[in-house]
Order: structure tokens, then C-alpha cells, then sequence
């Protein structure tokens, strides 16, 4: 009986041991912290998380709160095909399918900015790109394609401090910017105008990124190193549009209208509800507003520069910023607009 | 500044000529349900009911408000000629005033944000 119980342990053995022979690599498993935004990433595929961690190694911790976004990148094998895919999830939740090794990184971003959108607690977030010189912080809300980004690496590039290229953060109880200094996503149409104003660019390989084309992520500190703001209020509200060949133009826009088209680009406006109409209130009322045609890229961020230095001087006085609104008249009257939150969001 | 959709514009043309035709004692009333916010002389309306928002200008807030406490079409134009006597515009007219107030009461009707009692 003993020479059976110490023969079945033997294969027991063997059998632990040819799991281990055919199982990969151990998990990596790493923790940031980029503002408000916690995130684990874990993966058994070797150097998957590598890219990563090159952009966002000075955010990383030990660990973060059991609340933080979980992004998994898993391997497989198709058994169809018999092509190795990877999957990234987020949450447990499978997000997207890549079948080379160098889409992982713009889809680990992808699924981040998913969960964002999804689920980041505590925060009113948006669709925008922010950035602030000195007192001034510009919110630029916009759809894709607007120009937000490519606006926003230009002031960047003429000193101007990096919030976000993609997310609007407001802390509900203060009103204040939170920066989330994501790598800033350049597409092709951008690259082609920033590379030689931005050096380092051109060193940045482009990935495929489904609609997007091919798309370079920018480590922001690598145009300055100091380059993330500190939390701030808005006080410049630009609603950017790109038209080619345009002559950048400010049309002035009430802080009601303002208030109200930033609920177009509200992610989480459903959560907050009326709170949020409450909060985007208070936001706008020291703000001065307005659309921004945005055309050539220099007199567009000449424009959004002299507007943002007026607005620095005279952004307390109420009298000074009432002189900017447009004039109302009794009789042009219409109601105004109406959006629906579940089609926006 | 312009209506929403061409259903509205219908809506609101329908709704003139029947408050040109009907007895002059409808009274409209802000429906419930409905959370509205002033900045400066313009509003954010936030519809709990229908989960969506409007934006009033500085001229349909002030309908808006007048519908607080039910009021009928004269009575709110009333309101207005009296508020028309501080605003220096020599191009607003008492009829002027007249369509403004109907057409935008047809519209605030039409997006469900008051009703008619």
C-alpha cells in the first residue's frame, strides 16, 4: 500500500511538472496611478506591457485601490486558423482582437479610455482636450476630428501645461480640472503637420488603430519635462471645429450655451443627471465661451493665445467679461436647443 | 438662435393658428419633473422625465418664468410689454412681441417642457 501511495504521488508530480513545463510565461502584473485614473495591467504574454510601461513608468505604484481599472492582454491560439491572436480585456470583459504584437499598445490605451468613459467614479468627465498657461485653463470640448489634439500639442509645444488630449476631469466639489496626462494620440493628418515642429515625433513608430489609422502616442514629458498642470478651474471654454484652409475665427457664445453643448460631450452626464446641469453651471459662469474655427494651425493657437491672455487679465471682473457675451434681443426670440442624454452619451 | 427640428417648427405653427382661433384663456404651465438652472439671463433645463436637456435664451427664460405660476398667452405678453419698456429696441413691436411669445410657447409645448391646462 505504501509503495502504490508513493507511486500515484509520483505521477502526481510528473503530471504538476508538465503543467508547468506547458504553461508560459509567469503573469506580469503592474499598478498606475495617472491622476485620477488607477490602473492594473496583467499579462502572461512576454513584453506585452513593455510599451506601457515606457510611456507611463513614471505613474507606476505599488498598488492601487480594488476599484482600478483591470486590463488583461491574454494570447491565443485560434484553433480554426491556427494564428496566434491577443486579446485585451477590460474588467474581465474582452474589448478588442489584434493579431500583431505592435496594436497592443493603442488598444491597451483604447480599453483604458473605454473604462474611463464607463465607469471612472467621482469625477464629471468629457470629451475634450485640456491644457493651461499660467491662471488660464482651456477646455475643448469637440467630436473627433475637430482638431483638439493636434490644437492642443501646438500650445503644448509653445509652453502651455498638459491636462489631457482626450478627457475633460471636473471634481465635482471643487469644479477643478484634474489632469490625466495620457500620452497624447497623434493620427496621421497630425503627425504630418507636428513633426517638424516637435523633433522627437518623428523617433515615434505609428500603430494601426481600427478608423483611426495609424496613430503615435506622444509621452508628453518628452516635448517638456515639467509639463503636467496642477488642478484648476476652466476659464476658457473653446467648442473647436476644423475646416481646411479656414481663417481661424472666435464666435463669442453665452455661458447658458456653453453649459448646455457641453452636455453633448458629457460621458457620464446619466450618472449625474441634474447635478450635472448644477455643476456645468457653476463651471461656466467665470468662463468666457465660444466656437473656434479652427483652420491654420499657427493663427488658430495665435488666436486661442490673445483670447487667453485677455482672459487672464480681465477673467475677475464681471463687468469685463459681461462686455464679451453677444447682445440680446427681445425679439430674437427662439427657445434654444435640446439634447437627449442616453443618444448623446 | 433657432427651434430644434422641422416637427417642431409644424408643431409650433399648428399650435399658433389654434391659439389664434380657441378662447383666449389657455393657461400654460411648467410640467413637472423638470430641474431648471439660470445662468446669467439664459437657462439649462434638465428633463428628469425624458433624461434631456434644453437650453432657454435670455427671451424664452422669461416666458419660461412667466409659466411658473400658470399664465395665459395675454398675460404673458403683458409681462413682456412691461419688461419691453427697459429694453432700449426700436425694432420690437407690440405684434413683434405677439409672435415671439406664441411661437416660442408652441415650441416649449412641443419639447413637453410646459403644458397646457
Amino acid at each position: 500500500m505504501a509503495q502504490l501511495t508513493c507511486t500515484i504521488d509520483v505521477l502526481r508530480d510528473t503530471k504538476r511538472s508538465c503543467r508547468l513545463a506547458a504553461r508560459p510565461s509567469a503573469i506580469s502584473s503592474r499598478c498606475y496611478r495617472i491622476g485620477p485614473v488607477e490602473v492594473m495591467l496583467t499579462s502572461r504574454v512576454p513584453g506585452a506591457l513593455e510599451s506601457y510601461h515606457e510611456l507611463y513608468g513614471s505613474w507606476e505604484v505599488s498598488r492601487v485601490h480594488p476599484t482600478a481599472f483591470h486590463i488583461e492582454v491574454i494570447a491565443r491560439r485560434s484553433w480554426r486558423t491556427g494564428l496566434r491572436h491577443y486579446h485585451i480585456l477590460a474588467d474581465g470583459r474582452e474589448e478588442f482582437t489584434v493579431r500583431h504584437r505592435q496594436q497592443i499598445l493603442s488598444h491597451i490605451e483604447a480599453a483604458i479610455n473605454l473604462q474611463i468613459v464607463r465607469h471612472i467614479p467621482d469625477v464629471l468627465s468629457f470629451h475634450a482636450a485640456v491644457v493651461s498657461k499660467g491662471d488660464v485653463a482651456l477646455v475643448m470640448p469637440g467630436a473627433p476630428g475637430s482638431g483638439k489634439t493636434t490644437t492642443a500639442t501646438e500650445l503644448l509645444r509653445r509652453g502651455w501645461s498638459y491636462f489631457s488630449d482626450e478627457f475633460a476631469l471636473i471634481d465635482p466639489d471643487t469644479l477643478e480640472l484634474q489632469p490625466y496626462p495620457k500620452a497624447l494620440s497623434i493620427k496621421s493628418g497630425a503627425y504630418a503637420l507636428l513633426r517638424r515642429r516637435i523633433g522627437v515625433l518623428q523617433q515615434i513608430s505609428g500603430h494601426p488603430r481600427g478608423t483611426k489609422g495609424f496613430l503615435r502616442c506622444l509621452r508628453p514629458q518628452l516635448i517638456r519635462e515639467d509639463i503636467v498642470a496642477s488642478p484648476q478651474r476652466p476659464s476658457l471654454i473653446l467648442f473647436p471645429t476644423y475646416e481646411p484652409g479656414a481663417t481661424p475665427a472666435m464666435e463669442p457664445i453665452s455661458r447658458a450655451r456653453a453649459a448646455f453643448e457641453m452636455t453633448r460631450f458629457c460621458f457620464n452626464l446619466f450618472k449625474f443627471r441634474r447635478r450635472a446641469v448644477d455643476i456645468l453651471a457653476e463651471v461656466v459662469r467665470p468662463a468666457r465661451c465660444a466656437q473656434l474655427r479652427c483652420g491654420d494651425l499657427d493663427a488658430t493657437c495665435d488666436l486661442i493665445e490673445a483670447w487667453a491672455d485677455a482672459t487672464g487679465k480681465t477673467r475677475t471682473s464681471e463687468h469685463a467679461a459681461r462686455r464679451a457675451d453677444p447682445p440680446q434681443s427681445i425679439n430674437a426670440c427662439s427657445y434654444g436647443h435640446a439634447t437627449r442624454v442616453k443618444e448623446s452619451c | 438662435m433657432q427651434t430644434t427640428s422641422t416637427q417642431a417648427e409644424t408643431q409650433a405653427e399648428s399650435m399658433t393658428d389654434t391659439a389664434l382661433q380657441t378662447a383666449p384663456t389657455r393657461r400654460y404651465r411648467i410640467r413637472e419633473g423638470l430641474h431648471c438652472v439660470r445662468v446669467d439671463d439664459e437657462a439649462v433645463v434638465y428633463d428628469l422625465v425624458q433624461d434631456s436637456v434644453h437650453y432657454l435664451n435670455a427671451t424664452a427664460r422669461f416666458i419660461w418664468d412667466a409659466c411658473r405660476d400658470g399664465r395665459c398667452a395675454e398675460s404673458i405678453i403683458a409681462m413682456m410689454q412691461r419688461e419691453n419698456a427697459l429694453i432700449v429696441d426700436p425694432e420690437v413691436t407690440p405684434e413683434t412681441i405677439l409672435n415671439d411669445v406664441e411661437r416660442t410657447l408652441a415650441t416649449l409645448s412641443g419639447q413637453g417642457l410646459i403644458v397646457v391646462e
